[in-house]
């Protein structure tokens, strides 16, 4: 007996059942090659992994996380996945970066160089002809650990309570990830890997300490002890890397500020500005680095996933056909789709979401607080909806923002306002006196600055003085393939002072006044 | 001084901190009791805004909010209480587990007990497993509330409960909770009890003191 299962791509695909009768069937649909998007850790939380499970008696969507075999109806005709319940290959917007550093071009010089940078969600990479100066190719996958967690957390603790987790996480990330990445890229560019003669890799520790087979413990409870933070050089052929140059790994600031924002700091042209100036990198941990008259305050901040689009009904991360930005004109909303096009939006992003609070308080949709305003004509009441789901605003036939989303996206506001207005408060600077704010991450590329201000996501300054400068990670580690650079990192690696924000009194307090709508 | 202690509650549920703080101040210029203010005023506001919290009328962000707005009336009121000798019928020790450092959710749950007339010893974040039992003996607690946010802190909850067996005060009640928390997790470390959220956390506490209501 099998099941026949029908993927969006490609014809039916009949699957032997479950053997182990408690499997859920987002567990078991990933083993037969069809990994579906369990974003909130398989918790029953979103509709990342929903399913239809049709049979004559009709057909019933379900998240699959949450069912087993059993759960299946006897008479089933066939299980069908949905485009939008496929874990995405690749995510937009994570290539993009801006080099802004000053200084002259690096000298030309044989060779070719790969930069990566390792992210929690994504890994992103780019090969550099140095004969040239030119990027020959660039590419995002997604991070294969992803099945262990969401989260640097969930990973952490994975690494700690399965046996060879490390060794899970580690060949998860080298061969269902670099590898096919770097074999991609060199594709690309029409190169043999074995022509790359540099490698720099960015990426916050853990993912680093995990690359580098370095045990997790250290990270896994405060105070922390990481195996390393600074420069980390790996011999490629231990790691089955298809070249001959070691692969460097960037120094990091901190245990939770990474080596991503040390790269950042480079890329984004902060370490060569006149202070005061703030770099916000956005990820599921936000971090943030303000330089100040005296030196350099760095700290991160749990944003948790709801920025892209995790947790959220209808949240989706940045990839192709989800709604990337919203606009709300005589009470008609209407919306780009990320890399263009008219079709069906299969999603709505988190910088969507934050147009959609932005406006909606704007238009008396929403209060200060996220409540919706239930007399609004805009604001519709469903019957037996999920909790906390009943009162929404409905943007597309599919898609709609409910109260406990607003109330989720608060609240990773909240972290990363209240971590922004905690490193000000100890440097004793406003807002307004910031010379410039660069915004990096994948989210905050697609971010329209007013609008993130709306919500106080981002601290109120002249919208000329913020530029948001995409992967600043993947463009740090670029500029950091050449040797010239590294100096530059010298003064930021001694003078940052890094802050544990649960340590620092008035944070729970700027917490709060973040939770709600800026006056 | 009913009107002004039913606004009173409808500033706490709403979250208005400055209108709360005056509000509680003007009683206390009038000479109303500390309890009262606290029984009749700041109570129902909390159980208003933790009802609708269970049944999803309001979310983690208005909870918060109104939390504080309880918070700086109780600034105001707690050296009152205790000049005046009140001492609440049950004693609650709190605080997050070591080698975690997050507090908000254990403080929402702080504020949540004492709106329900618990005396709270706040022991903070990242506590020593030993500190527990030492503090319930101290202030002579009924309970005892561990907090943990993560998974990888999770193991120190086990520890503490375990410290919490092996002293003189083994037999004190042990409730917990978090993010990662569950009630087959509270059965496996022999907690007495589990709640999901800061709302129903004042309910099971109310039930492990023998409170009925």
């Amino acid at each position: 007996m099998t099941i026949p299962v029908h993927p969006p791509v490609g014809g039916p695909h009949p699957l032997p059942p479950p053997g182990d009768s408690a499997e859920p069937l987002s567990h078991w649909l990933e083993t037969h090659g069809h990994p579906l998007n369990t974003r909130c850790g398989g918790r029953g939380l979103c509709n990342g992994c929903q399913i239809r499970v049709e049979s004559p008696a009709g057909i019933v969507t379900e998240r699959a996380c949450q069912l087993t075999a059993s759960d299946l109806p006897a008479d089933l005709t066939r299980i069908q996945i949905p485009l939008t319940s496929c874990r995405d290959a690749s995510l937009h917007g994570v290539t993009v970066f801006e080099l802004r550093n000053p200084g002259p071009p690096p000298p030309t010089r044989p060779g070719v160089g790969l930069a990566l940078d390792i992210g929690t969600t994504t890994v992103a990479g780019a090969l550099w002809d140095f004969s040239t100066g030119r990027c020959l190719a660039e590419a995002a996958v997604a991070n294969a650990q992803r099945r262990h967690g969401d989260n640097v957390v969930a990973r952490i603790s994975f690494s700690i309570d399965h046996a060879d987790g490390l060794g899970r996480l580690r060949r998860a990330l080298l061969n269902e990830t670099l590898r096919p990445l770097i074999a991609g890229l060199c594709r690309d560019a029409g190169i043999a890997p074995a022509a790359i003669t540099q490698a720099v890799a960015a990426g916050n520790p853990a993912m680093l300490h995990t690359l580098a087979g370095a045990s997790l413990v250290g990270l896994a409870t405060f105070p922390f002890h990481p195996v390393f933070l600074g420069d980390h050089h790996l011999t490629a052929a231990d790691h089955g890397l298809p070249f001959a140059c070691p692969l460097d790994l960037l120094p990091a600031l901190g245990p939770f500020v990474g080596a991503d924002i040390t790269a950042g700091a480079l890329a984004s042209g902060l370490l060569a500005d006149e202070p005061p100036a703030l770099l916000i990198d956005f990820g599921t941990n936000g971090e943030i680095l303000l330089k100040h008259a005296g030196g350099y305050l760095a700290t991160a901040t749990a944003a948790g996933p709801a920025f892209e689009g995790g947790r959220l009904a209808c949240g989706a991360p940045a990839r192709p056909g989800v709604i990337s930005s919203l606009t709300r004109e005589n009470g008609v909303w209407s919306w780009t789709l990320t890399g263009g096009g008219n079709g069906r939006p299969a999603g709505i992003s988190g910088a969507a979401y934050v147009d959609f609070i932005a406006l909606g308080a704007r238009d008396d949709l929403i209060n200060a607080f996220g409540r919706f305003n239930r007399r609004h004509p805009g604001v519709i009441t469903v019957a037996d909806a999920a909790p906390g789901a009943g009162v929404r605003v409905q943007l597309t036939e599919d898609l709609y923002v409910s109260e406990a989303d607003v109330a989720e996206l608060l609240q990773a506001k909240a972290a990363i306002a209240a971590g922004v207005t905690t490193l000000l408060e100890l440097a004793s600077i406003r807002a307004t006196d910031l010379h410039t704010l660069y915004v990096a991450g994948g989210f905050g590329y697609h971010l329209q600055p007013a609008n993130a201000q709306a919500l106080g996501l981002l601290p109120a300054m002249p919208l000329d003085r913020i530029a948001l400068i995409g992967n600043s990670s993947l463009g740090g580690a670029s500029l950091l393939l050449h040797p010239h650079q590294r100096p530059a990192l010298n003064a930021l690696l001694a003078d940052t002072h890094v802050i544990e924000l649960n340590q620092i009194a008035s944070f729970g307090d700027h917490f709060t006044d973040a939770l709600s709508l800026p006056d | 001084m009913k009107t002004i202690l039913a606004s009173l509650a409808v500033a706490v549920e709403t979250g208005k901190r400055n209108d709360a703080k005056n509000l509680t101040q003007s009683l206390v210029d009038k000479g109303m009791a500390p309890l009262d203010i606290v029984e009749q005023g700041l109570v129902p506001g909390m159980s208003a805004i933790g009802n609708k919290f269970k049944k999803n009328e309001v979310f983690v962000p208005e909870m918060l909010i109104a939390a504080r707005a309880m918070k700086e009336c109780m600034i105001l009121l707690e050296p009152l209480l205790a000049k005046a000798g009140i001492k609440p019928k049950h004693t609650v020790v709190i605080g997050t587990v070591q080698g975690d450092l997050h507090d908000i959710g254990k403080n929402l749950v702080s504020m949540m007990l004492k709106g329900a007339n618990f005396g709270v010893i706040d022991l903070g974040a990242n506590v020593d497993p030993s500190k527990f039992a030492a503090a319930a003996k101290e202030h002579g607690a009924s309970l005892i509330a561990l907090s943990a946010l993560l998974t990888t802190t999770m193991p120190a909850m086990k520890t503490t409960v375990d410290a919490i067996r092996a002293s003189d005060m083994a037999k004190l009640k042990i409730m917990i909770g978090g993010a990662p928390i569950s009630q087959e997790y509270a059965d496996q470390i022999g907690a007495d009890g589990y709640s999901a959220d800061a709302a129903s956390a004042v309910d099971l506490a109310l039930s492990l003191v023998g409170e009925t209501h």
